[in-house]
């Protein structure tokens, strides 16, 4: 077992994600916190060594305001796929803006060489052999670029594999050391294709490795008569994904950040959920001060 | 282990044939893939599958767009996107998942193939997709350091920079991708135009002429296409991989060009970094 390294990593409070070009279609973060100013405290920007950094998230670098970067190109599953022109241009791409870390969906975001119009992000297939894998992925990015990088449990409309995913990702973070970020959209997308309630398996899951939340609305679909949901980033989470959140939120003493995925919206229909998490965001840190406080230790 | 299902299931999502194969007969369709993942890839939900309708149609966008012309000459020829949606049906797709080759490159190689079969008989547009596949492969060419070649020894070992490639088509095959791309262009200011009577339509009256021939020339992330002359186009044509300078110049004399001439050629190319030094 690796010793975790993200105590380290600052507290950057409630964020949104940004993607190339994503500004001009749905919200500036620059423009939402002028006209709503404290919900946001970060950006998280997605993007790939194609698209690189866009205007949006060079002005709100430039600004002096905190970003992570958020990969959408490299396999972490195959770690032949992390090649060193990638470590190269990300770590540069990250750097630039500033970002406190990498992050990340973890499986396969093409097959084949690095290419544009795959089309696809699959899960990891749960299994040990899988989750090794990645964790060798992330131990040789942070060792090229000496950034964290928090993996991501991706969606699906199926998952292969016999391991719950969050036991995959508990193996991932013991192997790598590394911290999580768990997305609660897609975990609610999980546990309704095992049949499960929305929480299950969270009381045997490290939450305490849980640097990073992922909070989006999904689209229930179906698909001839079967029930799936699709990752659609609308403005309102599903109740599961709120379940989820709600229950994490108080136990994750590592939290350092929450991202609201909502970047292709329009700004009021996500200003009353930037205040929701960001009081309950606010919450849990309190609380998570209290209870790491020396008073606390010694009760 | 994990890896050979990943490419099953990327196999499956393109091709609800192999899908349904897998489901027939996991064993025999799947033997590299370990027995309880191939268990589970044949019980898929074909559902599960169809979450994303338009996943080929949006591949086939990216890939028209790096093969214009062929795609464009293609689809007016046979008048149908099933025809170009049978590329996630054909050997070319399922060997680049399985080999992790290039879905791009494996596009060229399907329509090529069509083009060679007769199910593909537009004039000029094998030439075209020549001239297209050419800048895509020096696309995807790893960059690598180079060095100057050492001429004065004939055991001395050259090759093409990363991304050169020589190409040799009919002289009306640029006059041809341009007329596909004016095409393109026109609709694509008003994509709904094309269900018009009176839309733009797609002219290619371009003459075949003589031969021409081209170098893909990468720099800076870009990929040139430079027209040269027939004696330097033999010369790259004589370096398909790396080899000794006697070979080069062996083989060039047995395509017509004096060993001279040649030689006098190779230095050109390596001034220029064309022809480098192979390790």
């Amino acid at each position: 077992m690796t010793a975790p390294r993200f105590h380290s990593l600052p507290r950057l409070g409630v964020g949104i994600s940004a993607e190339p070009g994503s500004a001009r279609e749905g919200i500036d973060a620059l423009a939402f916190d002028e006209a709503h100013p404290g919900l946001v405290a970060f950006v998280e920007y997605g993007s790939d060594l194609d698209r690189g950094l866009d205007d949006h998230v060079r002005r709100w670098a430039a600004a002096g305001r905190a970003t992570t970067y958020h990969f959408l190109d490299v396999n972490l599953e195959e770690p032949e796929d992390v090649d060193a022109r990638w470590l190269e241009r990300t770590a540069e791409a990250a750097r630039a803006i500033g970002a406190a870390w990498l992050c990340g969906d973890a499986g396969l975001w093409h097959f084949g060489p690095r290419d544009r119009g795959h089309q696809l992000l699959l899960p990891p297939v749960l299994t040990r052999d899988s989750a090794y894998a990645t964790a060798e992925s992330i131990a040789r990015i942070e060792a090229a670029t000496g950034l964290q990088v928090l993996p991501e449990n991706p969606p699906g409309s199926f998952y292969l594999g016999d391991l719950h995913i969050l036991d995959y990702f508990a193996l991932v973070s013991e192997r790598a050391g590394c911290g999580l970020l768990l997305d609660c959209a897609h975990l609610a997308m999980f546990q309704r294709l095992r049949g499960l309630a929305p929480t299950a398996g969270l009381d045997g899951f490290p939450l305490d490795r849980v640097v990073e939340l992922h909070v989006a609305g999904g689209d229930e679909v179906d698909v001839d008569g079967l029930a799936l949901v699709e990752d659609s980033h609308r403005p309102e989470p599903l109740a599961d994904t709120w379940a989820i959140v709600e229950r994490v939120l108080p136990r994750a003493s590592s939290l350092r950040a929450l991202v609201y995925e909502c970047e292709r919206n329009r700004p009021d229909e996500v200003v009353g959920n930037f205040r929701r998490l960001g009081a309950a965001f606010a919450a849990a840190s309190s609380a998570s001060s209290a209870s790491s406080s020396p008073a606390a230790e010694e009760a | 282990m994990s890896l050979a299902a990943q490419r099953a299931v990327v196999r499956m999502l393109f091709d609800p044939a192999f899908a349904a194969a897998v489901r027939r007969a996991p064993d025999e369709v799947l033997p590299g893939v370990e027995p309880a993942l191939r268990a589970q890839l044949a019980a898929l939900d074909d559902r599960a599958l169809r979450l994303d309708r338009l996943r080929r149609l949006r591949a086939l966008r990216t890939l028209s767009e790096e093969f214009k012309g062929a795609a464009t000459l293609a689809l007016a020829e046979r008048r149908s996107l099933a025809f170009l949606e049978e590329f996630f049906c054909s050997a070319a797709f399922h060997q680049s998942i399985e080999e992790r080759g290039s879905m791009a490159l494996a596009f060229a190689e399907f329509l090529a193939g069509a083009c060679a079969e007769g199910r593909l008989t537009t004039p000029l547009l094998a030439d075209v997709l020549a001239i297209e596949a050419a800048v895509a492969r020096a696309r995807r060419e790893p960059e690598s350091p180079s060095r100057p070649p050492a001429l004065d020894d004939p055991r001395a070992r050259l090759r093409c920079a990363a991304g050169v490639f020589p190409v040799e088509v009919a002289e009306g095959a640029l006059a041809a991708l341009q007329q596909a791309e004016r095409y393109l262009f026109e609709v694509g200011l008003m994509p709904a135009v094309a269900l018009c009577d009176d839309a733009p339509r797609l002219t290619v009256d371009a003459a075949a002429g003589g031969r021409l021939h081209l170098v893909t020339v990468p720099h800076g992330g870009q990929v040139s296409l430079v027209t040269v002359d027939a004696a330097l186009h033999v010369v790259l044509r004589c370096l398909p991989a790396p080899r000794a300078l006697a070979a080069v110049l062996d083989e060039a004399r047995a395509r017509g060009l004096e060993r001279e001439r040649a030689l006098a050629i190779v230095r050109e190319l390596a001034a220029d970094e064309i022809v480098v030094a192979a390790d």
